[in-house]
């Protein structure tokens, strides 16, 4: 009956290596894995051929939706190579540094009114430069508020691949409160290959086997080019540089999922 | 056709934008469809993610397999996703596509192709998602076993174990849906969850990740 209760391997993999077809519309080659599929010709075995092969069939019309805004991204990382930064945190960073600062002032200001209550002598200004809370909120003035465009309606919900996504000016660093927790997606990368290149020498070739480095080890192509790949993405880490300390730090901000 | 990718994965690199198209095209649909295994209707905004990220990275791709390179992004901005929503990844119950694939056989009874894509990947979304994604990462991406090991993070035999068993799984299910003669039907109305299959339904508590 099912022919899936005592079929090896083999078959099962057959099965899965026929499924695969090209979903690419302009060669025209889509319909490859049906036909495939059903070499496999034991009558048990073809329902599941065909779902395998429907699951890999020709892209459908709302698949490739995003093109445009894929083009447009590839577009801005080309004019602005520098690492760009992801929207999102953006978002969040600027509401949450907004929302810290209002908080301060308004600590500030009523913290300004009990002591003005409590005793008289004290003249406190809304802008009083020393809280009673530490915040996180260097000083009165915004650094953020003149930087335009920034600003997502809503945190929670920016749409990160819309051709309007604007790259950081890369003249700009990143101002007075550079956040720890931000990591551009690419930083794991970029902290592995510190964390490899921090390595004896001797060791380099084992850790590459262990799963910490396998992320690195698959960007990279192979284990033997992981070298290469680790000097050109952070070639500050070579020996000559000791004194630069990069922003997006944090070497366990951004877990691996597995 | 793998000549083809990794010619236009150089000629994206020095900026080529046909090129990208073409990668695009190329490897979008595969990667939605399983990053809606994944992530079920945010499975769009993680691909514009991926695709982000793809473009920006991609000076920094020095070969290899590129499918299993832009397909492991994916799987990290979806992981990072689920991580956002504090949810494990669940898969979405596709009551729908049971009744979709009852229609499906009664038109096409018979014919050689009676289920639609987004059916099959429905179907095989219903899966336990470590099956889901070996099954996914093996006939829909194209990877091998190997290279889906190394996405997943998971040795190759664990990956060819996962697939078989979600096969085995999907031609049981089929054959009890042609058996019973697709019970599922109830238009509009999602119908109770015990309809059909139940003990797929059960598996749905395992987690993803180990």
């Amino acid at each position: 009956m099912n022919p899936f209760r005592r079929a090896d391997h083999a078959e099962t993999e057959r099965l899965l290596d026929s499924a695969h077809g090209t979903f690419d519309v302009v060669s025209g080659q889509a319909d490859a894995p049906s036909t495939s599929a059903q070499v496999q010709g034991s009558a048990p075995a073809e329902p599941v051929a065909r779902l395998l092969a429907a699951a890999a069939g020709p892209g459908l019309p709302g698949e490739l939706a995003g093109e445009d805004a894929a083009v447009a991204a590839f577009r801005a990382a080309r004019a602005d190579p520098s690492p760009s930064v992801p929207h999102r945190p953006h978002g969040r960073r600027l509401t949450t540094g907004a929302v810290a600062w209002i908080g301060a002032v308004a600590v500030t200001a009523t913290a300004g009114a009990a002591f003005a209550a409590v005793s008289q002598d004290w003249v406190p200004g809304p802008l009083a430069p020393e809280p009673t809370r530490t915040s996180p909120a260097t000083g009165p003035a915004s650094p953020r508020s003149g930087e335009p465009s920034r600003s997502p309606s809503s945190p929670g919900s920016p749409s990160p691949g819309t051709p309007s996504h604007h790259p950081p000016s890369p003249g700009t660093p990143p101002a007075p409160g550079t956040p720890p927790t931000h990591t551009a997606p690419g930083g794991s990368l970029h902290g592995l290959c510190r964390a490899w290149l921090a390595k004896k020498p001797d060791q380099r070739e084992k850790a590459l086997r262990t799963p910490a480095f396998e992320r690195l080890v698959t960007a990279a192509g192979s284990a033997g080019q992981v070298e290469e790949y680790c000097l050109r993405l952070v070639p500050e880490a070579k020996p000559s540089a000791p004194s630069k300390v990069t922003p997006s730090r944090p070497p366990t901000g951004r877990p691996s999922p597995q | 056709m793998t000549g083809d990718l990794s010619e236009a994965v150089g000629a994206a690199q020095s900026g080529d934008e046909e090129a990208f198209r073409f990668l695009y095209r190329s490897l979008q649909p595969g990667l939605l469809r399983y990053l809606t295994a994944l992530v079920g209707a945010d499975a769009e905004d993680v691909a514009s993610e991926t695709w982000l990220q793809i473009s920006r990275d991609l000076p920094s791709f020095t070969g290899g397999e590129f499918r299993a390179w832009t397909v492991t992004i994916a799987r990290n901005r979806a992981m990072d996703h689920l991580r956002r929503l504090r949810r494990r990844p669940s898969l979405p119950v596709p009551v729908q596509a049971l009744a979709d694939l009852a229609s499906d056989a009664d038109t096409a009874e018979g014919a050689s192709e009676t289920i639609g894509t987004e059916t099959a990947l429905a179907l095989i979304a219903t899966l336990p998602p470590r099956e889901a994604e070996a099954v996914l990462l093996r006939a829909v991406i194209g990877l091998d076993a190997g290279s889906a090991g190394r996405v997943l993070g998971r040795r190759a035999g664990a990956v060819r174990t996962a697939a078989h068993r979600g096969l085995r799984r999907l031609a049981a299910l089929l054959e009890r849906e042609d058996a019973a003669g697709l019970p599922v039907g109830v238009e509009g109305v999602p119908p109770p969850r015990t309809a059909s299959g139940p003990t797929l339904r059960a598996s749905h508590t395992e987690p993803a990740d180990g």
